[in-house]
């Protein structure tokens, strides 16, 4: 397998003497380094990303080699090494850098940032409401499926907090398994045929809704994998119509199936949509009504 | 005869909210923070009543005939790079192209940064109908009514009174997908 990339930008990690004298901050921060201070020092309001730096670095993945995380100050510091064909695979981005108030800078790295990897940003601050109206620009709209607006110690309530959601994401594409946390709940993830990262548990959210799916995971021992996927599936009685002739999938109570009077249509379970598409599938289908394959 | 008239009305009532009268679906189950709100939004709708194309439209989001087909977009499929959102207010037909950046709905409904239906009308906003259109390069604008929130429950009279009434705001060759089926 090979090794995941992680970039992690902030200005704000604790800056001791002996790295200021070392000239530490001035280059790609390593791993070790960032774990003596996180180890050592008061992160103060970023104890969440103290947090997510001393769970990276204890994680299985990281100690057989599969994760390599490093540190930087100041974005164009990790534009030099990207420039250099340093690449990450996933970046954590932190929004705001010193006491810049247009935000223009942060926009300008990041668009940057964007155009030069095929990276996935987690844009992290701790400002999240005020960034929208930064983002929201076309500039942006083409790389809408490589980035991640985040809240700093936010938390989703009907999902992962934002540093859970971060470290899952890392693990889980870096190994094919991993603990997740589902509001407060730990959930052990096994890559599986349906699912390929813990954040795709997520599909089965939208498809099922939230409490029933908490309540599916406790029978299932809250562990996710081939096995209890199809479970949780086949319990939830779910099904659609497919017209193989016409070559759909259309929801069975689809008011199409009335005024159009369809006819040809044969009932497929949620699992079997799964199992012969994708969970995607199911989700658009739900979504839409009626989706062509 | 761009706004609506007694005659559009009549066929297009009632106005509903987000997910009114889904089988399955509800505004307090399935609307998510970043889907609710509009104001940030507004001034990327068009008011389609001048029949025009969209505020950010521009020659690169006509959908050319490989794309049509490879998508399936005559058949009410989606292209999301090139689909525009539509619904029919109280007033007129708004449209906004739907890769518009919605980062915070990004944070909460992962992997769909961008605008959905309710991103025009606002949580608490009524419509009668909803979907996505395409302008494609042939000339043509095909249209659906896929969408969960406005176009899913809609019946067939208020279906066809849709595509009048955009015809009646002068959008020529209008495709309505579900003729495909």
């Amino acid at each position: 397998m090979q090794t995941k990339n992680i970039f992690l930008l902030d200005d704000e990690f604790p800056k001791i003497k002996e790295f200021i004298d070392g000239n530490i901050y001035e280059k790609a921060i390593n791993a070790e380094n960032l774990y003596h201070l996180a180890l050592n020092e008061n992160w103060k309001s970023l104890n969440h990303l103290q947090q997510l730096i001393k769970d990276i670095i204890t994680s299985e993945a990281f100690k057989i080699g599969l994760i390599s995380l490093s540190g930087y100050a100041e974005p164009e510091l990790a534009l030099q090494d990207i420039e250099s064909g340093i690449k990450p695979d996933i970046l954590i981005y932190d929004w705001q850098y010193g006491a810049e108030i247009n935000h223009s800078n942060s926009q300008k790295w990041l668009l940057e940032i964007l155009e030069k990897t095929n990276s996935f940003v987690f844009v992290y601050s701790a400002i999240e409401p005020t960034i929208p109206q930064f983002l929201n620009k076309p500039a942006y709209s083409q790389y809408l499926d490589r980035f991640q607006l985040f809240f700093k110690g936010g938390k989703n309530p009907q999902s992962f907090s934002s540093e859970e959601f971060i470290y899952q994401y890392i693990i889980s594409s870096a190994i094919k398994k991993g603990r997740i946390q589902i509001d407060g709940i730990n959930i052990e993830f096994t890559t599986n045929d349906y699912l390929s990262k813990a954040s795709d548990i997520l599909y089965l959210q939208r498809i099922l809704g939230y409490q029933y799916l908490l309540d599916q995971l406790k029978k299932v021992d809250f562990s996710i994998d081939t096995a209890s996927v199809e479970k949780i599936l086949n319990d939830s009685n779910g099904f659609l119509f497919i017209n193989k002739a016409k070559g759909y999938l259309i929801t069975s109570e689809n008011r199409l199936i009335q005024d159009k009077n369809i006819n040809g249509l044969e009932k497929i379970s949620y699992l079997d949509v799964v199992k012969q598409y994708t969970l995607s599938t199911l989700e658009s289908v739900l979504e839409r009504g009626i989706l062509h394959l | 005869m761009p706004v609506l008239q007694q005659e559009h009305i009549n066929s297009l009532s009632p106005l509903i909210y987000p997910f009114e009268g889904h089988p399955s679906k509800t505004k307090e189950a399935h609307l998510f923070d970043g889907e609710k709100e509009n104001d940030i939004f507004l001034s990327l709708v068009y008011d389609g009543k001048d029949n025009k194309y969209p505020k950010q439209f521009h020659n690169g989001l006509f959908v050319t005939d490989a794309e049509l087909n490879g998508h399936n977009i005559d058949k009410g499929n989606s292209f999301r790079l090139k689909c525009f959102l539509w619904v029919i207010d109280k007033d007129s037909i708004k449209i906004i192209w739907e890769m518009t950046s919605n980062v915070k709905r990004g944070e909460y409904v992962f992997g769909k940064p961008f605008v959905c239906h309710t991103n025009i009308t606002g949580e608490n906003g009524q419509a009668y109908i909803g979907g996505e259109m395409y302008f494609c390069v042939n000339g043509n604008i095909y249209v659906n009514f896929r969408s969960d929130r406005f176009g899913v429950v809609a019946s067939q009279e208020k279906k066809l009174m849709a595509i009048k009434y955009m015809e009646d705001c002068d959008y020529k060759n209008i495709i309505n997908t579900e003729n495909n089926l």
